[in-house]
């Protein structure tokens, strides 16, 4: 499978090429454009219905994604997809090895055997780190895509590294995050506009976004007319 | 050559490297009597000797032990939950210091989720149950600032629904109002009559009577009221159908269907807050006004209209036992659906006891009876003028007014000729 992001990072896409039988599982709605030779296969599970598919598909909405998963496969090669995602924003490719926590809804799409769970994010994140209850944990091995709203921008963790909520689009497992006030003191970080941050200790990589969908919302908002 | 040494098998983990392509690999991980060795899957081993393994605990999951060198060139990591005691046997006790101060993390971090997560949800059920007398405490709390002008508008509003739903009740397309001043007027007064002693004697009530079986009454917000014939028909004595008419007057003096709007608006703008979007729930909350509106008895809002109802009685001469004697006539246990005025009221058993502890705390006074004449009603109905429209057609195929009697069909006056 090759693939090549366009039109970052305001209004990325992702073009996939596949071969025969190579499948991509994305999120409903994601596909803008396709071949003919593509077919496709509507599971809340893997490819063919396979495996605990309604447990998981509602954990997958509990952290803002969809009940059901769209299989795309190539019948001959040198087919052509075309993903993109809801919001306006960035898209970005990993390679996974391992686990990646992603935020509700950043998950766009993921290679056949890559697993797509949720995973509870525990109380105090949940009240406060301004994401989903529930993170979609991406398990397994082979390319994976992220998109964020506004810009994706990658950290190597090695040691400390804090974010701002909901700021968060996906990190290694092998990264932990605690929810903090930005400054010494708490009153001093609502002031300074930063309020409660996410400081993130470990080693691994970190994908942040340059926006968040809630402030944007909340800027734009009260501009909007009543309808 | 690590083969006849591994021990307690292996385990799925991984390797960060600056020799590794991206600093980072998935590994199967086995120990020896030296060490660590992670296998990756192109066949590339690293190992981490005892000796230089620095242990430290993290991960998005908050168990992953992370064995590192000194300077943080070669980590091994696993998040296997038999990698801590696997390690502490293969290590020959070198790590068992560092790895007691792990599980007892460990420990206290479980200990601490489980406070936490019960404390979340004893926090979540004081919140909805604070929540939820809040709103009801806010609802009843601006209800005496809203004019009464907005009960009668609203009254006014649900006036039709309010037939409909009667009409629905009795399975028939559109209710039939008894219009005859000599079954209307009657009531008209007995209600003015009680009114006066209301908490507020400035409503002016109007009321309808309905021609249908059902032993019911419907007060709407703003003093109209609804009189089922069912019900003139069910009581024994004019006092007991003052009883019921005081109750209800009650429900539009104590402002009950304002107030049930109000904790209605009060729970979708909390939902709102809570859920965020609930655009489907406020257009389900704008029916559930109407509804509200026309029909909604929280068991509080009874127990005041029947207290209210045996005040009002009280101070107009009237025994308000009549009130006990209308409920402990009702059959007990489940309500038939005809007495649907009851179904959605407390229990009556308590309500009996309810009214009866305030009847016994009232200042003593003379009661004298009640001075209507329920037969005449009864025989007002019963002659009463149909309306030409409503009249059954006679054999020429026309309709002309006749009384309610000749109204009926044949096979019901038969009915009632036999049962005489």
């Amino acid at each position: 499978m090759q693939h090549e992001i366009v039109a970052r990072p305001a209004a990325s896409v992702v073009k996939l090429n596949l071969d025969a039988g190579e499948t991509i599982t994305c999120e409903v709605g994601a596909m803008l454009a396709m071949s003919t030779g593509i077919k496709v296969e509507t599971t809340s599970g893997k490819k063919g219905g396979k495996g605990g598919g309604l447990m998981k598909g509602l954990k997958r909405m509990f952290s803002g994604e969809n009940f059901f998963l769209n299989h795309f496969t190539a019948d001959r090669a040198g087919q052509t997809l075309i993903l993109g995602p809801q919001l306006m924003g960035d898209v970005v490719h990993h390679n996974l090895s391992g686990t990646l926590v992603v935020q509700g809804s950043s998950w766009l799409a993921s290679e056949e055997g890559i697993e797509i769970d949720a995973s509870w994010q525990g109380f105090g994140k949940a009240l406060f780190s301004g994401e989903s209850m529930f993170w979609v944990k991406c398990s397994g091995h082979g390319d994976l895509f992220l998109n964020s709203f506004g810009a994706i921008y990658e950290v190597n963790v090695d040691g400390g590294f804090t974010v701002d909520t909901g700021h968060i689009v996906a990190f290694e497992d092998t990264l932990q995050f605690k929810i903090g006030k930005a400054g010494a003191s708490l009153i001093g970080s609502f002031l300074g506009g930063e309020g409660l941050v996410c400081k993130f200790t470990g080693q691994g990589k970190l994908y942040c976004q340059s926006h968040n969908p809630p402030s944007f919302g909340a800027l734009l908002g009260p501009k909007l007319k009543a309808r | 050559m690590f083969d006849d040494d591994f021990l307690d098998g292996e385990f799925e983990g991984g390797v960060f490297s600056k020799d590794i392509d991206g600093g980072r690999a998935g590994a199967s991980i086995r120990m020896d009597d030296l060490g660590l060795i992670a296998l990756l899957s192109d066949g590339e081993q690293f190992f981490l000797s005892y000796s230089e393994c620095n242990l430290e605990i993290g991960g998005a999951s908050g168990r992953m032990v992370f064995c590192r060198n000194d300077d943080r060139s070669l980590t091994i990591f696993c998040e296997d939950k038999k990698f801590t005691a696997a390690l502490e046997r293969a290590s020959g006790g070198e790590l068992l210091e560092r790895l007691e101060e792990i599980n007892a993390t460990g420990r206290r971090r479980s200990l601490a989720g489980q406070f936490g997560f019960w404390g979340f949800l004893v926090g979540c059920a004081l919140l909805l149950v604070g929540g939820w007398y809040g709103i009801l405490w806010g609802a009843r709390a601006a209800v005496p600032h809203v004019p009464f002008t907005v009960d009668q508008q609203l009254g006014e509003a649900v006036y039709e629904q309010a037939l409909d739903e009667v009409a629905q009740m009795t399975g028939e397309e559109k209710v039939t109002l008894i219009e005859d001043d000599a079954v209307r007027l009657p009531l008209q007064k007995l209600v003015d009559d009680l009114a006066v002693h209301s908490r507020m004697p400035q409503v002016k009530f109007q009321v309808l009577v309905c021609d249908t079986e059902i032993p019911n009454a419907v007060a709407l917000p703003g003093g109209r009221m609804i009189v089922f014939r069912g019900l003139i028909d069910l009581v024994e004595t004019p006092e007991e159908l003052l009883a019921v008419l005081a109750h209800e007057m009650s429900h539009v003096t104590l402002r009950h269907h304002l107030q049930s709007i109000g904790e209605s608006i009060g729970v979708i703008v909390a939902l709102d807050i809570l859920v965020g979007d609930v655009g489907g729930l406020v257009a389900l909350g704008a029916e559930a006004l109407r509804a509200a509106a026309l029909m909604s008895k929280s068991r509080e809002h009874e127990h005041e209209a029947d207290l209210e109802g045996v005040r009002m009685l009280h101070k107009a001469g009237i025994d308000p036992a009549h009130a006990i004697g209308m409920l402990e006539s009702l059959p007990h246990g489940d309500i038939p659906d005809a007495l649907d005025w009851l179904s959605s009221h407390p229990d009556i058993e308590e309500r009996v006891a309810a009214i009866r502890k305030l009847v016994d705390e009232l200042p003593p006074r003379a009661y004298s009876p009640l001075d209507f004449d329920l037969e005449g009603l009864r025989a007002a109905m019963r002659n009463r003028v149909v309306p030409a429209e409503d009249a059954p057609e006679n054999k020429d195929g026309d309709r002309k007014k006749v009384n309610a009697a000749d109204a009926k069909p044949e096979n019901e006056k038969r009915e009632e000729a036999l049962a005489k």
